[in-house]
């Protein structure tokens, strides 16, 4: 079920009504219907995925009260791993299982060894990066004694299902969420109607922004040879606005149906655009993810390689890098996509800077200094480069991709089909940029907007933008791009 | 939870008002390449404006022309005339059977035809129809019809151009319009066809092409048939011909034709007709003047050798 359908909106407001009237003062009969209406969400699209998140929830659920029931150390260690090893076990086969033995064969090949092996029919269970995401985090934090083990299944199944985010996250980590499912949610006002501002902002972004690029980036990644060198230079920008949008665009739905629910979810993005090195742009971008494999990956690498100096974090930062990239999906460009963005934090590493946080410089208008403005374009051009690896079906189509962009003159206007709507896409674009420069410091851009405007200014806002949605939506369905990993 | 869903309620009115002003006063001040989601195409093509126009001073004509440009450009009252039929021709550009519906539902009992010639064309049983939807809109008065059209096609881009519309329609804002009768190569005559300079055709090769229909424009073809017979007008199904290459690419033909000919007497004149693509078309869909003298020449011929209800009775009062 999309998040922007009429079945969800249905969905959601019979689930909202019953949540709110007859069960509100019950919260575990509250989990019980979020938990029931997650559960109906995931299998809408297949019910065959069901039986294997309800499995892996039941496995983790009994899981975690074991590693807590071990009195020693070892013990709680040797079923962490084994909790650890099931996650990445179910990842492994059902999303990366066909790529190893299409991989190893084409090892052989190379060997010259000539090895007839076929591949799998699996079923990719949707929302799986996501999932199983949760339920190792859950083991590791009962672990590290950050939690206690939740001897309510509901709420624990509750916390690995929530349909707001078992699509596409954010991946909340079970110490912030699951204590949320345990207060009382009565509820409230202010929390419900920035929720619904918060839904608005994403459909914007989604319907607008990103549906738009869309037809200008399928346009060009399916004619690589017949664009021109600036065509998909702006082709490669767009698609870097297009996967910011989308994704973010969902995170802000998901963010604000949760909030409607009583939730606060983890934030996912913060204005990545206007990083000024690399380092910076991984603290903006997919946060629940980046901040899960920095705290599950990297630090404990970091202290196992510790004595390495700058060798060890640059060790540490690769690995890191290249299952982030790997994360989505089982295909070499997303390993390529991980480690060239890896190799771009050498430099920071080297220079000290990559633990630094500067606080950017504005002038007197609010702009962004010009030391700071170059700094922004020159990592998102890095970031577009890696985005071109990570947008392309293999190495070679993106080889060709840059061939194409550095063989022939850079110099000339870009050509797209339905050159029209390509104005107001881009003059739109701009505008957002702009918007989303002058609000960076919140939560999303029409955030707490109530301490500055006044109802019927914040209103009239508010239906400009449905308007705005309403004359720019792209009229041909484009599913979320994170629905895939 | 009480403000909350009082606020709602509120916001909701406010933006049954908001939408449709700002929608306003968007078409009015924003170039149609700036808003991609409104298009009102008055008397942009096909001479549409005029055709509306027109038609409401019609009343009683032997034949009834719909379809789409194959229709108004296909078949000329003044060859009708001349052979003793009076016509109509209420074609428009690209009209699926949906909003064949919308203008016979419309104007079927003012014109009350004694025949009804429908110009059935594969494309348009195949097309959503939201394009075709607009041309009608923005060029005709609008009706529960046109709502009608609007929730059956339930795309954005109508809803706006509805809107837009009915607010033009209120405003009288096209009592000032005037479409010239020469526009181009087309010039627009009485009755509703338009005639094209004379001009040829040079083939090119068409690749293969499959059709696969809309089911929304199925179930609007059916309810077509069935509101024409329950009018009491006779219904003849005619394929216009075309280029004679570019047939010869649709591959599923012979699927359609059984369609058409389950429904109603239908001719499909590509296979009755054998017409050379340079000397009888202008472009690959469309017949050059030359070309409509011989297709319609066949028509009126099929049709008295038919003995179609009306012909026959025009027969007796000429013997009387």
């Amino acid at each position: 079920m999309d998040l922007i359908s009429f079945e969800f909106l249905l969905f959601f407001i019979v689930l909202f009504l019953i949540y709110y009237f007859p069960l509100k003062n019950n919260t575990r009969t509250q989990n019980g219907l979020l938990l029931l209406g997650s559960y109906f969400f995931y299998g809408y699209a297949n019910i065959k995925l069901l039986p294997l998140l309800i499995g892996a929830t039941l496995l983790f659920y009994y899981l975690g009260i074991a590693i807590n029931g071990v009195k020693s150390e070892k013990k709680s260690s040797l079923l962490t791993t084994v909790g650890v090893l099931l996650g990445v076990g179910i990842l492994l086969y059902f999303k990366y299982l066909n790529f190893f033995i299409d991989s190893f064969a084409d090892l052989l090949k190379f060997l010259g060894l000539n090895v007839q092996m076929h591949t799998l029919s699996i079923l990719l269970p949707i929302g799986i990066s996501f999932f199983t995401f949760r339920l190792i985090s859950y083991v590791i934090e009962i672990h590290r004694s950050k939690m206690e083990p939740r001897k309510d299944f509901v709420a624990f199944a509750t916390y690995i299902a929530f349909f707001p985010t078992i699509l596409s996250g954010p991946i909340d980590r079970p110490n912030t969420f699951m204590p949320q499912l345990h207060k009382k949610r009565a509820f409230d006002y202010a929390l419900a109607v920035d929720g619904c501002r918060q839904i608005l902002w994403g459909m914007f972004k989604k319907l607008v922004m990103a549906d738009n690029l869309a037809v200008y980036t399928d346009q060009v990644w399916g004619n690589i040879q017949g664009s021109s060198a600036s065509t998909l230079l702006m082709a490669a920008i767009f698609y870097s606005f297009q996967l910011y949008t989308d994704f973010s665009g969902y995170s802000d739905m998901a963010i604000g149906t949760g909030k409607l629910l009583g939730f606060r979810i983890t934030n996912n993005f913060n204005y990545p655009f206007f990083a000024t090195n690399v380092a910076d742009f991984w603290r903006r971008w997919h946060i629940s993810l980046t901040s899960w494999l920095t705290d599950y990956v990297f630090m404990p690498l970091n202290i196992k390689f510790r004595n390495w100096g700058n060798g060890g974090i640059i060790l540490a930062i690769i690995i890191n890098m290249v299952l982030v990239g790997m994360w989505h999906g089982a295909n070499w460009t997303f390993a390529v996509f991980g480690l060239y963005n890896g190799l771009l934090f050498v430099p920071l590493i080297l220079s000290g800077s990559f633990f630094k946080k500067k606080k950017q410089k504005v002038n007197p208008y609010g702009l962004p200094s010009f030391i700071d403005l170059m700094k922004m374009a020159g990592t998102f051009m890095l970031i577009t480069i890696g985005l071109v690896i990570f947008r392309a079906k293999n190495i070679e189509e993106a080889m060709n991709y840059f061939y194409r962009i550095f063989s022939s003159p850079l110099i000339s206007m870009p050509v797209f089909v339905g050159m029209g709507r390509v104005l107001s896409t881009v003059i739109l674009l701009s505008i957002f940029i702009l918007i989303e420069w002058f609000v960076r410091e919140k939560q999303y851009a029409i955030a707490n907007i109530e301490l500055k405007f006044k109802r019927p200014a914040r209103w009239a806002l508010y239906a400009f933008l449905i308007f705005l949605i309403g004359m720019y939506m792209r009229t041909v369905e484009t599913p979320f791009i994170y629905f895939q990993f | 939870m009480k403000k909350f869903i009082t606020s709602i309620a509120a916001f909701l009115a406010l933006i049954i008002v908001f939408y449709p002003v700002t929608l306003f006063v968007w078409g009015i001040c924003i170039s149609s390449g700036l808003r991609p989601n409104l298009n009102y195409p008055i008397g942009i093509s096909g001479h549409q404006y005029s055709r509306l126009k027109e038609v409401k001073n019609i009343h009683s004509v032997d034949i009834l022309f719909v379809g789409p440009s194959l229709a108004y450009r296909g078949f000329d009252p003044r060859i009708f005339e001349a052979n003793g039929i009076t016509s109509f021709n209420l074609g428009s550009s690209n009209q699926t059977p949906v909003q064949t519906k919308v203008l016979l539902k419309r104007y079927l009992r003012q014109i009350n035809p004694k025949l009804i010639i429908y110009e059935v064309e594969p494309e348009t049983f195949s097309v959503d129809g939201v394009e075709s939807s607009l041309d009608i809109m923005a060029n005709d008065k609008n009706d529960l019809n046109s709502i009608r059209m609007a929730v059956e096609l339930n795309h954005i881009k109508v809803y706006n151009t509805l809107i837009y519309s009915l607010i033009r329609d209120a405003l009288s804002l096209n009592s000032s319009f005037n479409e010239p009768m020469i526009k181009g190569e087309d010039k627009y005559v009485a009755g509703g066809f338009v005639e094209k300079e004379i001009r040829f055709y040079k083939k090119v090769s068409c690749p293969s092409k499959t059709w696969d229909f809309n089911e929304n424009q199925l179930i609007a073809f059916k309810e077509v048939v069935n509101l024409i017979k329950h009018h009491g007008s006779e219904l003849i199904l005619v394929n216009a011909p075309i280029t004679p290459s570019l047939y010869r690419s649709y591959m599923n033909s012979s699927i359609f034709d059984h369609l058409m000919s389950d429904n109603s007497k239908y001719y499909n004149f590509n296979e009755i007709l054998p017409l050379n693509d340079s000397l009888h078309f202008y472009d690959a869909f469309h017949l050059n003047q030359n070309g409509v003298k011989l297709f319609d020449s066949k028509l009126i011929e099929l049709l008295k050798e038919n003995q179609a209800l009306f012909i026959e009775r025009l027969t007796t009062v000429e013997q009387h």
